[in-house]
């Protein structure tokens, strides 16, 4: 089964998250914030990482790069509110770039492209966000 | 020249293994050229003269060098204006260590592309001697729609397994061979055009090029990954040096060996020189002209036909023979020695009747009286390149023992002293204590600058 880390400090938007995706069939994790997010992938296997941009202390874009730093294969989601982010060069290292919405089908839609034939633990061929 | 915003990253990293022990303690950009240049200065010279002037030196290794001669010798671009060099060490914000590659250096560095958000970016190596107008260059990829320009030049192809060869028809790049062993197959009439590392990219391009080659387990460098990688994705095209060449003749070298860095500096001396370090390009009256170490013709002692020299300001220089060399700023020469074919760096001094051939002297040595380097003399535990250069560096110390210095010859006294703690073997040469005017007459004491 694959590993989803949901990393965002709303809780309500994690517990949100985490009940669709296990109904998705994937195993999720949770980190309320980007340190947090950044042990976990340390600790465990995780085969993709949806990340908020905007969290106490650290950002999701530094914690996207330093992630990527350890593990330049693990695919990351950026999941924000915010669009401005969308064109800074420091998000394109992402496979996606979402925009928070209600509407959870382009955040399932997105982790079902990336994580389909994928070897759990290893990385995929992704498709630049750009 | 068109409205182009672009930002200029001229890599300036490297190691430079095989110039050691030149790069012992400054990065190979920093060595010093020509007298009074560094090898970084004809890059940044090309920049300023092109109009470009946000530059960003991305550096690492031994850079305190090179940030004081940027500090002293480039301090008068004004901030003013926008104008600035600025050298951008790795900034350990998600990655530790160093740039593991060329490509790496502007990866780790996307935060200033995402704050200048350049149209163009121009990727600089800096550790060239050559002459260009990147603004020409510039021009030339605009006008092709290029993704990425390549500058180019034509060597013969005996020489081209050094360098990255590139292929291609009509000014579009189809391969990158890295440093072939047998690069006859890529030739054309015996030349094959070969990667000079400067390169222009449209920004969005370079950058998600950079992003892919960050996600796979490369070297991380231009020449090796990312040109080849875009191949299949831009266009890449080729821009030959004679194009954007303020000079008659385009000259290039890659200065990376003792080798080829001596070979360019003994350039300058050539009558006419290939690349005369007056650049054409200055404006009249600037101070750039006060950088030009002085031309003097060459004195030497076995009536040999001279050569010229090349004496940076502050040389202190007594009676004697100097021929086909060139001391930087602040050399003294003490009277009776015979200086030929050397390269002598900053503030080192040479005492009386040394005899020096073919030698590089590090910055602030000093070489006692008497002493007597070359190929075939006092080498054994110097530096030597395949080309029998000598460097005698920084921490080269002459109060060794005897054998350690030099070897006496047969027609020559022997002469044990103690000089400054240790045990110095001093070889004095017949005829060479008599004052060198009684035998032939060097230059009277000369203070250049």
């Amino acid at each position: 089964m694959k590993t989803v880390l949901i990393a965002d400090d709303e809780l309500a938007i994690r517990k949100l998250y985490e009940c669709e995706l296990r109904d998705e069939g994937y195993e999720v994790v949770t980190a309320a914030s980007a340190q947090e997010a950044i042990d976990a992938t340390r600790k465990q296997i995780v085969d993709l990482v949806i990340m908020d941009i905007r969290m106490p202390g650290m950002d999701g874009i530094e914690a996207m790069n330093r992630i990527l730093e350890e593990n330049n294969e693990l695919p990351i989601v950026i999941n924000s509110a915010y669009s401005a982010y969308r064109d800074s060069f420091m998000s394109w290292p992402a496979d996606a770039y979402l925009i928070k919405s209600a509407d959870l089908s382009e955040l399932k839609d997105t982790v079902h492209r990336i994580l389909d034939g994928k070897p759990s633990g290893i990385g995929v061929e992704r498709e630049s966000v750009v | 020249m068109r409205d182009i915003k672009v930002l200029t990253m001229i890599l300036a990293g490297g190691v430079g293994e095989r110039l050691y022990p030149l790069t012992a303690n400054r990065s190979k950009p920093a060595v010093p050229f020509g007298g009074n240049f560094r090898i970084i200065d004809f890059t940044i010279m090309n920049c300023v003269l092109s109009g470009l002037r946000k530059i960003h030196v991305c550096t690492q290794y031994h850079s305190l060098s090179l940030g004081r001669h940027k500090n002293t010798r480039w301090n008068f671009l004004s901030s003013e204006l926008g104008e600035f060099i600025e050298l951008v060490p790795p900034k350990m914000r998600t990655a530790t260590g160093y740039y593991q590659g060329t490509a790496d250096a502007i990866y780790r560095n996307l935060d200033l592309l995402d704050y200048y958000r350049p149209d163009v970016v121009l990727v600089l190596s800096g550790d060239h001697i050559y002459r260009a107008d990147y603004r020409r260059f510039i021009d030339i990829h605009i006008d092709s729609d290029a993704d990425i320009t390549v500058l180019t030049d034509w060597i013969d192809a005996s020489q081209a397994s050094a360098f990255g060869v590139v292929e291609g028809a009509g000014g579009k790049i189809c391969q990158f061979v890295e440093k072939p062993s047998d690069p006859t197959p890529y030739a054309k009439d015996g030349r094959c055009q070969i990667n000079l590392g400067v390169y222009c990219f449209q920004t969005r391009f370079l950058v998600q090029q950079l992003i892919n080659d960050s996600k796979k387990k490369t070297a991380h460098d231009f020449g090796k990954n990312i040109l080849p990688g875009a191949l299949d994705s831009g266009a890449v095209l080729s821009c030959p040096l004679e194009l954007i060449c303020p000079d008659e003749k385009p000259y290039w070298r890659d200065v990376g060996t003792i080798d080829s860095y001596y070979a360019a500096n003994m350039d300058l001396l050539r009558r006419p020189a290939p690349l005369g370090l007056h650049d054409p390009r200055w404006p009249e009256g600037s101070r750039f002209h006060e950088w030009l170490p002085s031309v003097y013709p060459g004195i030497r002692q076995d009536g040999g036909l001279p050569g010229r020299n090349l004496i940076a300001s502050g040389c202190d220089v007594e009676p004697s023979w100097i021929d086909q060399s060139i001391l930087s700023t602040g050399v003294t020469v003490g009277e009776g020695s015979v200086i030929d074919g050397c390269i002598v760096f900053p503030g080192a001094r040479i005492g009386r009747n040394v005899r020096l051939e073919r030698v590089i002297v590090e910055e602030n040595v000093e070489i006692p009286d008497n002493v007597e380097i070359s190929d075939s003399v006092g080498s054994e535990h110097l530096t030597r390149s395949q080309g029998g250069v000598l460097v005698v560096s920084s921490g080269y110390r002459f109060t060794e023992p005897a054998s350690s210095v030099r070897a006496a010859r047969p027609e020559e006294e022997r002469d044990e002293t103690h000089a400054g703690g240790g045990q110095v073997t001093q070889v004095v040469r017949r005829g060479m204590e008599r004052h060198p005017t009684k035998s032939r007459s060097p230059r009277s004491r000369q203070v250049a600058g």
